[in-house]
């Protein structure tokens, strides 16, 4: 391995056959492409996108060996699944050794208990068929050959920089929890906690762990229902992230406020919110704060002791730059005071699920420096729209439903970038936001846009500069092509989330002329009769070649396409989850102990909230 | 105008004004290393470019030579390989054989302007293709056993961007 220096390629894992000479074949027969050395190789693979590195990595032993050398290893994420203790095939672990990021799932930890105690009886088949007359855990060797996940991912030797690992909090302090320290290139830990799982010794009885690592940087928490206690001894940390749902999640979030650059905290109770604001945050330049409660809850108005507490946590954070808000309570408590304390650094800010009374939202003007503003289903109560705002610096708006906020007139001229949840706005914002370079639409609002798209829909080809347009949630029914004229400057599109009748795409030649870039990221095609011997992806990719020659098409592979009748069964969003969740057998929790997406698996996840917004 | 004589391996000599031959880093450099001055007839002798490609690279270089100096990438840049202008786009119809021995005199001469054109003409001509079509498009032998490309696919599988 340590001939391997960045500059050089990596020796193919095959040696190469004999090539025949050149000058003995047909110009049409030679490889070409492979006599161009390492770095220009790397150079083009760089050119393209991820999904299309790994249709590269199946070419050709060269190109494979290539695209897993340094340079593409920073970008790839071995994402696994397996139990501790249990022996693995020894393939797995192949290409394991170079793996820069990991992603760890720990089956003995599954949600199921009959899931935990199949692995159970799995560990102990393979570890009792090796060694019999060894007994005791500790000295327990698999056969030869086979190695278990621990034994694999913490020996230290591996050069992993980030580190995701789900599994019950016991269990990850019992497998890895010692190991951690010799893990020295570690930079980013996440630990996503399952429940407590078979064999799990209780949380009252549990040892502490004490998290130890001498140059860890950054460690998030993803907890469900954790009780076990902990402690943190990890003096380079920077990056934080918790939930804080007991005292032990309090207390170590408060022993290193002085030294943190970027929090996320999610409060589950008030007491939690309250002591955090008093600790001072020094070098904080990047903040999130949710309080996890009812949705929609309005709490009381800040006393002026709440007023002074907040503004005294905003004065004590003299460098933030970018914050989050999350929730109706933590912006009544803060807002005010971000606005007035923080104007002079504050370059980005979100603010998600608040319905603003008037007065509060008006602070937001104070905000000058602003260069990103993103507002997710906020209401602004009483009155209009708020006019004339004035932010000079701000080039990236994105308004989630949260129409309500700010009227897109002139003042916004000076924004380049936009994401919009269609209303009745668009073609006052194609007159007025000229700057615009990239727009993007989001169509899942609840109000019906189907009327706003017929009358304004035409409208964009009124902004000069727009080059990227991106349409979030099109459905077979709302049919904005036919309501577009021409827009030559267009040179990407961009469909997320949108069903399409097979149809629709004939339009686009004409609609985009200059369209360099389609790309179609999880969105589903409706076919009339699915084409017979083609994949109906391929079939589509073909169909659109023709259509439009000269455009890269990109498809993740989230992509489908599926019969007219299937497809607009999914347009019945509701409905459709429902029948995701019986057709994946998914449990639903109880309410309460329902903490955090880490409970969900990952496509269960996405199936479930890629719904709406 | 100050000429200066490039000499292609297998011979050929061209008389070059000389600001257009300085597009190249690796001639710009051994014009002033090597202290080799303007009306000298030195000639500059560049073994790994044959005369058919030094001439495809002076045309580029000609019509070029008003470009401004292309500035260092920043990691940030989005991946554009749809802006390549139509002149050159027309310039790089050329067979295989030739496009990717322009690659590599680019590469040789450091001409970053050609070398960035080129790789985004390649990078276009693999994007949106399956391996297989890719390996039809460059003739390039699928060299791995039927279990080995299953395990690449089976890593795949594991993979996903960080």
């Amino acid at each position: 391995m340590d001939e391997n220096t960045e500059e050089s390629e990596p020796p193919s894992k095959k040696i190469r056959r004999d090539e025949p000479d050149a000058s003995e074949l047909d110009e049409t027969q030679i490889d070409h492409i492979n006599r161009l050395p390492y770095e220009i190789m790397c150079k083009i693979f760089q050119l393209l996108y991820f999904e299309e590195q790994l249709v590269c990595v199946l070419v050709c032993t060269r190109w494979y060996t290539i695209l897993r050398s340094k340079p593409f290893l920073d970008r790839l994420c071995y994402n696994f699944s397996h139990c501790f203790g249990l022996p693995i095939a020894s393939d797995h672990a192949q290409y394991m050794p170079c793996a820069l990021h990991c992603a760890f799932h720990d089956c003995g930890s599954s949600l199921a208990k009959e899931d935990q105690e199949m692995m159970q009886d799995m560990v102990r088949k393979a570890t009792q068929a090796v060694s019999d007359d060894e007994p005791g855990p500790s000295t327990r060797q698999p056969a030869a050959g086979l190695v278990t996940p621990e034994q694999i991912l913490f020996t230290g030797e591996l050069p992993l920089k980030t580190f995701e690992i789900k599994g019950s909090f016991e269990r990850m302090r019992r497998f890895f929890g010692d190991r951690l320290p010799v893990m020295k290139d570690l930079q980013h830990l996440t630990l996503s906690v399952m429940p407590k799982a078979l064999g799990d010794l209780r949380a009252e009885d549990a040892p502490f762990w004490t998290i130890t690592h001498e140059t860890l940087s950054g460690l998030s928490w993803h907890l469900y229902a954790n009780t076990n206690g902990y402690t943190l001894d990890l003096p380079a940390l920077e990056r934080y992230r918790v939930e804080i749902a007991n005292d032990f999640d309090l207390y170590n979030l408060l022993e290193y406020s002085e030294q943190l650059v970027e929090l996320e905290v999610w409060f589950y109770f008030e007491r939690a919110m309250e002591q955090t604001l008093t600790s001072a945050f020094p070098r904080l330049r990047k903040l999130l704060m949710k309080r996890y409660d009812e949705p929609n809850l309005s709490p009381e108005p800040n006393t002026q002791v709440d007023d002074q507490s907040a503004e005294r946590f905003v004065r004590g954070a003299p460098l933030l730059e970018d914050l989050t808000i999350d929730s109706n309570t933590v912006a009544f408590r803060i807002f005010r005071a971000v606005c007035l304390f923080a104007a002079g650094t504050l370059k980005r800010l979100t603010v998600k699920d608040v319905i603003f009374p008037r007065p509060l939202f008006l602070h937001i003007l104070e905000l000058k420096n602003l260069e990103f503003l993103r507002l997710e289903n906020c209401i602004l109560e009483e009155g209009s729209r708020l006019r004339r705002v004035d932010f000079p610096r701000l080039r990236h708006l994105e308004l989630v439903n949260s129409g309500t906020c700010f009227r897109l007139e002139s003042s916004f001229a000076e924004v380049r970038r936009l994401q919009y949840s269609m209303d009745s706005q668009l073609s006052r914002l194609c007159r007025h936001m000229t700057m615009l370079e990239d727009l993007e639409l989001l169509f899942r609002t609840k109000a019906p846009i189907a009327e706003l798209i017929r009358e304004q829909f035409h409208s964009l080809a009124a902004l000069p500069s727009l080059q990227t347009l991106r349409i979030d949630g099109m459905k077979t029914t709302t049919r904005p092509w036919d309501y577009c004229i021409p827009m030559p400057n267009v040179v990407r599109l961009v469909l997320l989330r949108c069903h399409l009748l097979r149809g629709n795409f004939a339009l686009l030649p004409k609609l985009f002329p200059r369209l360099k870039e389609l790309k179609l990221d999880t969105t589903t095609i409706a076919y009339r009769r699915l084409p017979k011997g083609v994949k109906p992806l391929e079939h589509l990719r073909r169909r659109l070649k023709s259509f439009l020659p000269n455009c890269c098409i990109i498809m993740n592979p989230d992509c489908d396409a599926e019969p007219v009748s299937m497809v607009l069964k999914q347009e019945d969003e509701i409905r459709w989850r429902w029948h995701l969740v019986e057709a994946t057998q998914a449990r639903v929790l109880p309410y309460g102990k329902r903490r955090s997406q880490a409970c969900l698996d990952k496509k269960m996840h996405q199936c479930v909230t890629s719904g709406l917004t | 105008m100050p000429t200066i004589r490039l000499q292609s391996s297998d011979g050929e000599i061209f008389d070059t004004d000389v600001q257009i031959a300085k597009c190249s880093g690796t001639i710009k450099t051994m014009l002033e290393d090597l202290g080799m001055d303007e009306g000298d007839d030195e000639v500059v002798p560049l073994p790994n470019v044959n005369s058919a490609i030094l001439r495809k690279v002076l045309q580029w270089a000609t019509f070029h030579k008003d470009d401004p100096i292309p500035v260092e990438d920043d990691d940030s840049k989005e991946k554009r390989t749809d802006d390549i202008s139509s002149w050159d786009a027309d310039f790089l119809k050329v067979d295989q054989g030739t496009l990717f021995e322009l690659i590599l005199a680019a590469n040789y001469l450091d001409i970053k302007g050609l070398l960035d054109v080129t790789c985004k003409t390649v990078a276009n001509m693999i994007k949106g293709k399956t391996p297989e079509e890719i390996r039809k498009t460059f003739n390039i032998k699928n060299d791995f056993t039927p279990a080995e490309e299953e395990q690449v696919r089976k890593e795949n599988e594991w993979c996903e961007e960080k």
